[in-house]
């Protein structure tokens, strides 16, 4: 078989997964502290297609590289529920399931009865507060300052480099790099009453997703021409 | 067997490859840093064919005319115009305005490229993928976050002061660089580093192929490929008729 026709497979599977990036990014417009992936793509192996020791390097095509987050903030959204957070600014939730911690830019907490006591959870996990606790909504506290109650107030942490997160599904990130730098901010800088949507762009989603499905094109047309040359030179004989 | 038969299938190879080198293009129209290709062809020179005459106990060759000789594709030229520019967004991503080339330190050789589309590795060096870190010009480039500045001229800029500056190489000759992978080229020659180059941050270039030039060019390589498999079928009859029906008798 010709090489264009592996050639032109690979650059149809990249376009095509890069395809599906792009839906997920779509279908996730409306997901709360929801960040966008882009993907990336790279070429292939360089050989050595002569065959007089001549150096005529041709390469096969192009895969995705990689899929980066974009942690850009998203716009804010009144909800006026005095459950509702939104971070401004760089920083995350944290966010207790069992023994692990999970951080997320989703503020939408609900208030959940537990053992008699009133629980700010979200999704099933604890909302922790600037010491690490979980916020225990009914239990009593020093008030500090003008009804500001610390310990029932969401913890924002804060990462030196966002990219030491890896995405775990249901908006959360966990972190996957071990010598991750990170520190809790003293004062969290929280709007309360506001939900963070999604940071996705509707329109260079769209942009790229037509970019994706002309390329995707191209290189099926270029499987057809592959598919005809080889017709071709089927038919040389008998 | 005839010369024909050879020539016409040199072209058909020289097609052959013409179309490989250009899908390679089209599947690589979105990778970033990615500079298209083009098949060189030449003629590898002609042969003197000669008439052989008797003449009394001499023989004397007449030129009659001259055949170009089996000529397969043996070259391809890298077009290293500047890409189209995309804005990503993307916290590490880098593209270059005009010439030059980022560098990426794979073990202990510096590797040149444009794709500018890096990462923070886990110490928090700037690195290509898993291929090295971009060198800057004190060496190795550590920024540790990804909340950060970078002017146009490539400096790097954390909390306000400036720790590194992305390193551009250019070269006098391009001819000489060779491709490596995944848009990576090594170079024997000596690298220059640019003192005026433009980087932006959050942005990639785009490859510089020409969507309209490459299919045309497939459907060209295509066409031509075609005819010279038709002229190989009547060659294939004539050499059926040389063979099987010359000096039959009945």
């Amino acid at each position: 078989m010709i090489r264009a026709y592996y050639t032109a497979t690979a650059g149809a599977k990249a376009y095509q997964k890069n395809l599906d990036v792009i839906a997920n990014n779509l279908s996730n417009v409306q997901t709360q502290g929801y960040k966008a992936l882009k993907g990336e793509f790279s070429d292939l192996l360089y050989t050595n297609i002569s065959r007089t020791g001549e150096n005529l390097m041709v390469g096969s095509g192009s895969k995705l590289l990689k899929t980066d987050s974009i942690f850009s903030e998203g716009a804010f959204l009144e909800t006026g529920k005095e459950t509702d957070y939104a971070i401004v600014g760089d920083g995350f939730f944290a966010i207790q399931k069992g023994d692990e911690i999970f951080y997320t830019r989703n503020g939408a907490f609900s208030v959940a009865e537990i053992d008699d006591e009133l629980y700010l959870t979200l999704d099933g996990g604890f909302v922790l507060n600037s010491n690490g606790e979980p916020i225990n909504l009914s239990a009593e506290s020093e008030e500090l300052e003008e009804g500001y109650e610390l310990e029932k107030i969401p913890g924002v942490t804060k990462f030196t480099n966002n990219f030491d997160l890896e995405r775990v599904g249901d908006s959360l990130f966990a972190i996957i790099n071990e010598d991750a730098e990170y520190e809790v901010a003293e004062s969290p800088d929280l709007m309360v009453g506001y939900v963070e949507s999604s940071n996705v762009e509707m329109v260079s989603e769209l942009t790229n997703m037509i970019q994706a499905q002309r390329a995707f094109q191209f290189n099926s047309r270029i499987i057809q021409v592959a598919d005809e040359i080889e017709q071709t030179i089927n038919t040389l004989k008998g | 067997m005839s010369r024909g038969l050879f020539t016409l299938t040199s072209g058909m190879l020289t097609q052959q490859r013409k179309i490989e080198i250009s899908s390679n293009n089209m599947a690589n129209i979105n990778t970033a840093g990615y500079k298209r290709e083009q098949a060189v062809t030449n003629n590898f020179g002609t042969l003197l064919i000669n008439k052989l005459r008797q003449n009394g106990i001499y023989e004397t060759a007449e030129p009659l005319s001259e055949v170009s000789l089996i000529r397969i594709m043996e070259d391809n030229n890298t077009y290293h115009s500047q890409g189209n520019l995309d804005e990503t967004g993307g916290s590490f991503d880098f593209a270059l305005v005009g010439e030059g080339f980022f560098g990426i330190n794979n073990n202990g050789t510096i590797l040149y490229g444009r794709n500018g589309s890096f990462n923070l590795d886990d110490e928090g060096y700037l690195i290509f993928a898993d291929k090295g870190r971009v060198q800057g010009e004190y060496g190795d480039i550590f920024i540790g976050t990804d909340k950060y500045e970078a002017a146009e001229d490539g400096s790097i800029y954390v909390d306000g002061e400036q720790i590194d500056k992305i390193a551009v190489y250019n070269f006098d000759n391009y001819a000489n660089l060779d491709k490596f992978s995944e848009g990576l080229y090594t170079s024997t020659d000596e690298a220059n580093l640019m003192e005026d180059a433009v980087i932006k941050k959050g942005w990639i270039e785009r490859s510089n192929v020409d969507l309209a030039q490459e299919m045309s060019d497939i459907i060209a390589s295509q066409r031509a490929l075609q005819s010279n498999s038709q002229a190989l079928k009547m060659y294939d009859m004539i050499m059926e008729i040389e063979s099987n029906q010359i000096g039959r008798i009945n």
